[in-house]
């Protein structure tokens, strides 16, 4: 009983930060402010519960709505991907890209934007560039979906998942698709229209968000929460080792399928709706580990709602000091997680020469 | 070991296909199949509003009367826009239009309407306008959230060559009701096309529109509005093929260009591309740079893709001939 008032007060706090954040971020804008009484209207006509605002105003507010919502849920999904992932991996620097799921996610999006078009005005769906966003979103979940699928077979022998073979997988496969995505630049070169779409793509976007790709991350993250009573107590047993957790009972291959599935998805869902976002699944696990220590009951949960107010905080800040010369998200989670990931290396480098 | 080998050579293919599916998609993309502004606008009984414009591969635009609060998010739209409608029926116009069109030079009172950094969705919005005007460079999910919203939107794709700039002035002067004033800038387009045209006459020089910081060459090859610059101006481009194409410096010193056409800075007196250009032992002996024929452009003249172009060339033809004196 004595941990769980921590616990308690942690999620009551972050969910309270993360309720403030949200309000900001309708109230304030890269172009004009609402009141607190506007902003709050505003959310909730969307569900019917007042009267809208004026027309303008209410499809204001309905952008920041889902860009909020949209941030939130990569967020959060891409911390609790990086949780799972570290723990599975019993490895701090296990992230969602090492196991090729947002270079799977970068490749389906960038032969989105080559093959089908919609940015450029001769390519195939030329003219239909209404449902580009739509096909978008999809090509990138297929692609992320299909590299750990194939991570997955080729880290798979006799129905075991090897987690070794799983990492170098997952390294070789990351090679193979920035290739990939090299070859598909260099040969869009001169198209400076579809150039420009993949690079911004690979930067990561939350601009112009819509229901969608709200909704999109919201199941993302409702799968993979709903997979943590299944594996948080298993991936506190997998600390001392496989076989160790084995002994004790724990399926480890149910568990490891459970991991991955969930960190495959709802980083799947996250990348494609927001483009590459890095380090946040690196970063956020390590900082709630300070707090909550390494139960994964409440590392798993904390995580998640950190990556949420992580990404919203960053947002905010970044609305407050560059106003609308805000960074893409995913150069400025570089320029915030680069050196923390420096610095971890650097303080852990007994460890890793170790491995 | 059967399965496995079966299972690799099936990653193998599907990767072969993919990159096929790509690089065929990327190769059949023919920039000359799909014009800028091919259009037509249906008119009033008497000639007025409203006006339904179609525009090829895109729904239909009803313009229910002449806008008034126009948002205008490109530079050569800007351009264009600027020599139609008086600057107080601009609602708000791209940050970029101020560096990299006529408006750099000459922005008259359209420095005064308010601007936007970032084309997306609340920055349109905001400015409630009657018409938006983009370029097929703005992302789909910022022009479907304002097509969704019922704004009139007019996405054009980039000028290639004159005939194009003339189309979209045309269109852009259709939609906002300005046709008067778009015959006046037709007019002083033709003229001042025709002026070039009449210079005193001798052998087209070989030219070549070049950028090169030193991570790779590009030139401006056929079917670009710098090529049509070079040629309004009586050069003759020797870049091969359409569009800008990455140019070697072997290529360049086999295709030994009597003028290099090059952009520089606003207020600077070289370019990167002539510094790194001068510093290559190996282009020493390139003609233009031996002779010292650089031709040295703004980018508010070329970087736009509007009637401007029409000011480059008058440009390219003054320096050339500066410099043949010389």
């Amino acid at each position: 009983m004595k941990s769980r008032a921590p616990f308690a007060v942690s999620v009551a706090a972050l969910a309270a930060t993360l309720a403030v954040l949200s309000v900001l971020l309708l109230c304030y804008g890269p172009t004009t402010t609402y009141t607190l009484g506007d902003a709050i209207r505003g959310a909730l006509a969307l569900v019917g519960a007042t009267d809208p605002l004026e027309a303008t105003p209410q499809r204001i507010l309905e952008l920041r709505v889902w860009r909020t919502l949209t941030a939130a849920g990569v967020g959060a999904s891409l911390a609790l991907a990086g949780a799972l992932l570290q723990g599975l991996f019993r490895n701090g620097l296990a992230a969602p890209s090492l196991v090729g799921v947002t270079g799977g996610a970068g490749l389906g999006a960038t032969l989105a934007i080559v093959v089908l078009g919609g940015y450029g005005p001769t390519l195939l769906l030329a003219g239909n560039s209404t449902w580009m966003p739509y096909l978008l979103t999809a090509s990138a979940f297929c692609g992320a979906l299909v590299a750990c699928f194939a991570v997955l077979t080729i880290a798979t022998r006799d129905g075991t998942v090897s987690v070794p073979s799983l990492l170098l997988a997952g390294v070789a496969l990351n090679t193979c698709v920035a290739g990939a995505l090299a070859t598909l630049q260099a040969l869009t070169f001169d198209h400076h229209e579809v150039s420009r779409a993949i690079v911004a793509w690979t930067f990561g976007t939350l601009e112009d968000r819509e229901r969608y790709h709200a909704v999109m991350v919201s199941i993302g993250l409702l799968v993979a929460c709903s997979a943590i009573p299944f594996v948080a107590t298993e991936l506190d047993l997998f600390e001392g080792g496989e076989d160790d957790a084995a002994s004790v009972g724990v399926a480890t291959g149910r568990t490891k399928l459970l991991v991955l599935g969930a960190a495959a998805i709802t980083t799947a869902c996250a990348v494609s709706v927001a483009g590459q976002i890095a380090f946040v699944g690196l970063v956020v696990p390590h900082l709630v580990r300070l707090v909550a220590g390494r139960s994964h009951v409440r590392l798993l949960w904390l995580s998640c709602l950190t990556g949420a107010v992580f990404l919203l905080a960053t947002d905010l800040g970044q609305l407050l000091i560059l106003g609308d010369r805000r960074l893409p998200p995913g150069v400025l989670m570089s320029l915030i997680g680069g050196p923390f990931f420096l610095a971890l290396l650097y303080s852990r480098r007994r460890k890793v020469v170790a491995w | 070991m059967s399965k496995r080998i079966g299972a690799r050579a099936t990653i193998w293919l599907v990767s072969a296909v993919t990159i096929f599916v790509a690089a065929w998609a990327i190769e059949r993309t023919d920039r000359s199949e799909a014009r800028p502004a091919d259009w037509k606008v249906h008119y009033a009984a008497d000639g007025g509003f409203p006006r339904r414009c179609e525009l090829l591969g895109h729904d239909p635009l009803t313009i229910a009367k002449p806008p008034e609060r126009i948002v205008v998010a490109d530079a050569a739209i800007a351009d264009m826009l600027s020599k139609l409608v008086d600057a107080n029926r601009i609602a708000a116009v791209c940050d970029q239009a101020f560096s990299w069109s006529q408006l750099a030079v000459d922005a008259g009172d359209w420095v005064k309407r308010p601007r936007f950094k970032s084309f997306v969705a609340e920055a349109v919005l905001v400015h409630e306008p009657d018409l938006v005007v983009c370029c097929t460079f703005n992302t789909p999910e910022t022009t479907g959230i304002l097509r969704r919203a019922g704004l009139p939107l007019l996405c054009l794709h980039e000028p290639r060559n004159l005939d194009d700039v003339r189309k979209m002035i045309r269109l852009l002067a259709a939609v906002t009701g300005s046709e008067g004033r778009a015959d006046a800038v037709l007019a002083d387009i033709d003229a001042r096309v025709l002026a070039l045209a009449r210079q005193p006459g001798q052998t087209p020089k070989t030219a070549l529109f070049y950028s090169n910081h030193g991570a790779g060459g590009f030139a401006a090859a056929g079917d670009t509005l710098c090529d049509t610059a070079m040629q309004l101006a009586g050069l003759r481009n020797v870049a091969r093929g359409s569009g800008h194409v990455r140019l070697a410096m072997e290529e360049l010193l086999t295709l030994d260009p009597e003028v290099l056409v090059i952009g520089i800075a606003a207020g600077a007196a070289t370019s990167g591309t002539e510094h790194f250009l001068q510093s290559q032992a190996a282009l020493s002996e390139l003609r233009a740079l031996r002779d010292r024929h650089i031709v040295r452009l703004h980018p508010a003249l070329y970087m736009s893709g509007s009637q401007s172009i029409v000011a480059a060339a008058e440009e390219i033809a003054r320096q050339v001939k500066r410099s043949g004196n010389r």
